[in-house]
């Protein structure tokens, strides 16, 4: 078992009386990339200043290394943050940013000039030391806000989404910078977005929030296959829900009977669901099973097609079932697919439908 | 963060302990002297009185130069309001490219000081001065009017050394305003003096309301334009004060006369924000 | 039908409306302009009578002559009152400027919750009367010993807050507050991010503040008028005192220096940062 770096332990942050977040706790291990996800406003960047100092909570404590820092100033918190828009320096150039940790820890002047070039190197810019961070690009400006976060070699590296500031093209090619970094150097990252596709390809955990509480804490698969409640389930991926009661159970699988009549069999059974509970179904568009022939799978019913949107990658149905039950499903959009028009006959299967709690 | 709230009251103690040693706590203590009792030998002997507001009140004299100064306080913010007004809007709106050059003109003359544009009035006004030469050239007039200590040039040299105190606040509330509101205005039909009446004017109203209380607050305590365009004879408030304490030395009747000021000029302010406030909720 | 009646009557009716609008538009120029004129004409005459041979304040100057400036140079007293208000200007400014970027430093970034009454309070001296502040520091000697000048320094200082205040709380809106955040999370103590990050960043607020802070100072009467004392008297308190008896071209020499120089610290201000903000009350 590895030791946890940063614990926070049933953290509550008030403004005036409103809640802001809390209570909050979660574990960090070191060497993990943990990612705060949620909608704008779910008090992810309120956790993560609480963990930097910058905000003080009202209850709870932060524990940073096996130290509790709750209360502790953030100049006095070993860690590092990389700010949303960056927050470099602008009167100051590449190597006093990058440096200026290092001379608030009275570090001696060539030490400093070694390790802001190393550190430099670390992040793929070489050479830009006499620069204004204003003639750097967004890209290379990030660079040098994360050079600038590690070169005091926190123990943790804190990043309040760092790649919203960018295009979406070179957003989407940084995606993967930060963790790399992150990797190579094998400290420890907690970052925040609100982006779930980039929470999911950073992270080795993540922590979805929603209205100032975590809503699910795991991996990407783990959000992705069981979400714990119907805000994890819509958040992440696209989800349809269909309303249900429990009709039969058996060791670990369930039927469910939809509104309408339809039945679902082999559902997962989730825990401390009984006979005759009403639930959740949650179907994913794209593990709707669509053919043309009725013998490709037995499991498989007759649907009409509604509608279908094409959107380059992908092609969406909306088909309906004989009892009236309508689906969406979301299928590569190979050749098979190109000719199933509105009004022609299809075979439909969902396929790994996951029951969620109906919330109280 | 409870560190940043001490760290914030640190860098307020300056300011703290300026104005409430030299600012607050005098002008109580000079305000708490219109109470004394006045004597020639000590000035003021603290046995509380009324005498001085008896006096102040009922002797014609100083109800005169209460009226005086209101009435010229008055003027100069209709004044300074309806010339101010215009100019304000004018740069607000429609002085382009200028506006930066046109503003500095408007700034300059403040900066320059009160003394520096009551004497360039004295210089105009004066019976050789470019007023009346003017009148004299046209044949408005055969011989040189009288114009230097008059109502008239006080009220003339107050608005033009407040007009920018007036044209700031407006040219502001007026500059913050949505320019596209005139506009829906009117598409909808309302024509140009209407959409000002109904849309830009009430919205401009705070800053009237500043410009108003600004002006009207330094045209009555002015002492300096009155003393050298007015005269002895056209005595305001602020000059009656700048006498009794330097000249007669009762500090006292000063500090009594400094009271009713103070009380006009926030009778002013409270009636004007009060006003603003009911058109805002309107 | 009513589409074609109406079709005939549209231009005459946008006609007129247009003319209409040409009126409002010249009349609208003409009060802008005559405002100006107004307002720039009492400053442009004491320049031209500067210039004036003769005695007599008159208007327009019989000449030209520098006869005035000679006579400025030469007298001890307004020379030496000239000198006193610079050295009196740039001490009140160094001190209010100081106290108003703390002021403001601490609105905007520490009692972010009382912003407000902190910013009113600090306009405080606006809304009192001058008069009023300057009579009070005078009736406070009598009680408390100080020295006068620390006094007239100190009620100058007061009347110049606000508008640093106003000035140096507008520099700090431009400074994003997360890169003071960030020098935090580096390492740095408040004081440390105040004296490297927040200061360098303002800096041309910050002399502009100064700067303005002079010109108040320079151009005050109020304070100086109970203040002043044999070997303390400001350049404006000299020229009151002067034309109260009597009214020489001397004055406008003087005066014409005195707007010349806060013109040319105008632009500076200009240039730094804009007037504008500076003058927001």
């Amino acid at each position: 078992m590895v030791a946890a770096i940063l614990k926070l332990t049933d953290v509550v942050k008030r403004y005036g009386t409103t809640l802001g977040v809390g209570p909050v706790s979660f574990a960090v291990e070191e060497g993990e990339f943990v990612t705060l996800l949620g909608p704008s406003g779910c008090g992810k960047t309120t956790t993560l200043h609480l963990i930097a100092g910058l905000l003080q909570s009202n209850e709870g404590n932060v524990e940073i290394g096996g130290r509790d820092v709750t209360g502790v100033e953030p100049q006095h918190r070993d860690i590092g943050l990389v700010f949303q828009n960056y927050a470099l320096f602008p009167h100051k150039t590449v190597f006093d940013n990058v440096g200026f940790g290092l001379r608030m820890r009275k570090v001696p002047r060539g030490e400093i000039e070694a390790r802001v070039t190393r550190m430099l190197d670390v992040v793929g810019l070489p050479g830009v030391e006499r620069r204004l961070p204003r003639e750097l690009s967004g890209g290379q400006q990030q660079r040098v806000a994360v050079a600038r976060a590690l070169v005091v070699e926190p123990k943790i590296l804190l990043l309040d989404e760092p790649l919203s500031n960018l295009d979406a093209v070179l957003r989407k090619r940084m995606r993967l910078e930060p963790r790399d970094i992150q990797k190579r150097l094998g400290i420890t990252a907690i970052n925040v977005t609100h982006d779930q596709e980039e929470a999911f390809e950073m992270s080795d955990r993540v922590v979805l929030m929603n209205q100032g509480r975590i809503e699910q804490i795991g991996t990407p698969e783990q959000l992705y296959d069981a979400p714990a409640s119907r805000f994890a389930a819509e958040f992440i991926g696209e989800a349809v829900f269909i309303d249900g009661r429990v009709v039969a159970l058996n060791g670990t699988g369930a039927e469910v009977e939809a509104s309408r009549g339809f039945r679902f069999k082999g559902v997962p059974r989730a825990d401390g669901v009984k006979m005759g509970d009403e639930v959740y179904l949650l179907v994913r568009p794209e593990r709707v099973e669509v053919s043309l022939s009725p013998h490709d799978r037995p499991d498989s019913v007759r649907a009409t097609v509604i509608d279908r949107v094409f959107s380059g990658e992908q092609v969406s149905f909306i088909v309906a079932v004989e009892s009236g039950l309508k689906f969406r499903a979301k299928k590569p959009s190979l050749n098979a697919y190109r000719d199933v028009a509105p009004g022609a006959t299809v075979w439909v299967a969902p396929v790994d439908c996951r029951m969620v709690p109906r919330g109280p | 963060m409870t560190g940043d709230r001490r760290f914030g009251r640190l860098l307020l103690s300056p300011i703290t302990l300026l104005y409430t040693l030299l600012l607050l706590a005098p002008i109580s203590f000079f305000l708490l002297l219109s109470f004394y009792e006045y004597t020639a030998f000590e000035m003021y002997r603290p046995n509380l009185t009324t005498a001085n507001y008896d006096r102040l009140l009922f002797d014609p004299y100083y109800r005169n130069i209460v009226y005086r100064t209101l009435r010229i306080a008055a003027t100069t913010t209709a004044f300074s309001l309806l010339a101010g007004y215009p100019l304000a809007y004018f740069l607000a709106r429609h002085a382009g490219a200028w506006r930066g050059v046109l503003l500095f003109l408007v700034i300059a003359p403040l900066m320059s000081g009160v003394i520096v544009r009551t004497y360039g009035w004295i210089v105009l006004l004066g019976s050789e001065g470019m007023v009346n030469n003017l009148l004299l050239f046209l044949r408005v007039v055969d011989k040189p009017v009288q114009m230097l200590n008059t109502e008239f040039a006080v009220i003339l040299a107050l608005v033009h050394i407040l007009m920018p105190y007036m044209v700031f606040p407006l040219f502001s509330s007026l500059a913050g305003q949505d320019p596209n509101l005139v506009r829906a205005a009117g598409t909808l039909g309302a024509g140009r003096v209407r959409s000002f009446l109904e849309v830009t004017l009430p919205l401009s109203r705070p800053g009237i309301v500043m410009g108003s209380v600004l002006v009207f607050t330094l045209s009555a305590g002015a002492v300096v334009t009155p003393q050298l365009l007015g005269g002895k004879d056209m005595q305001m408030l602020g000059q009656t004060i700048y006498e009794l304490i330097l000249t007669v030395l009762n500090w006292p009747l000063a500090s009594a006369v400094a009271s009713i000021l103070v009380v006009c000029q926030f009778s002013v302010i409270f009636l004007y924000f009060r006003g603003a406030r009911r058109g805002a909720t309107a | 039908m009513a589409a074609s009646t109406g079709f005939g009557r549209v231009p005459r009716a946008a006609r007129g409306a247009a003319l209409h609008r040409r009126i409002g538009t010249i009349a609208g120029a003409m009060a802008v302009g005559l405002t100006y004129i107004f307002l720039l004409a009492p400053i442009i005459v004491v320049i031209f009578t500067s210039f004036n041979p003769t005695t007599a304040s008159a208007f327009p100057p019989r000449g030209f002559s520098l006869r005035w400036y000679r006579e400025f140079a030469a007298s001890g007293s307004f020379t030496s009152a000239f000198q006193f208000s610079l050295w009196l200007g740039a001490l009140a400014a160094v001190f209010a400027t100081t106290i108003g970027f703390l002021t403001a430093y601490a609105a905007r970034r520490f009692v972010v919750r009382r912003r407000e009454l902190v910013q009113s309070l600090a306009m405080l001296p606006v809304m009192i009367p001058h008069i009023l502040i300057g009579i009070s520091l005078l009736v406070m000697l009598t009680v408390v010993e100080l020295p006068e000048l620390l006094t007239l320094l100190l009620g100058h200082v007061i009347v110049c807050v606000p508008f640093t205040v106003a000035g140096i709380l507008a520099s700090l809106e431009a400074v994003d507050p997360g890169v003071e955040l960030a020098a935090r999370t580096l390492g740095a103590s408040r004081l440390r991010v105040m004296w490297e990050i927040v200061i360098p960043l303002i800096a041309p607020g910050l002399l502009s503040s100064l700067i303005f802070a002079f010109i108040i100072s320079f151009g005050d009467v109020y304070i100086a008028l109970f203040l002043s004392g044999p070997g303390m008297t400001t350049l404006p308190i000299e020229i009151f005192t002067y034309l109260q008896w009597e009214s020489t071209p001397v004055v406008a020499a003087i005066t014409s220096v005195q707007v010349l120089m806060i013109i040319a610290l105008g632009l500076v201000i200009e240039r730094l940062v804009g007037l504008r903000k500076i003058i927001r009350i």
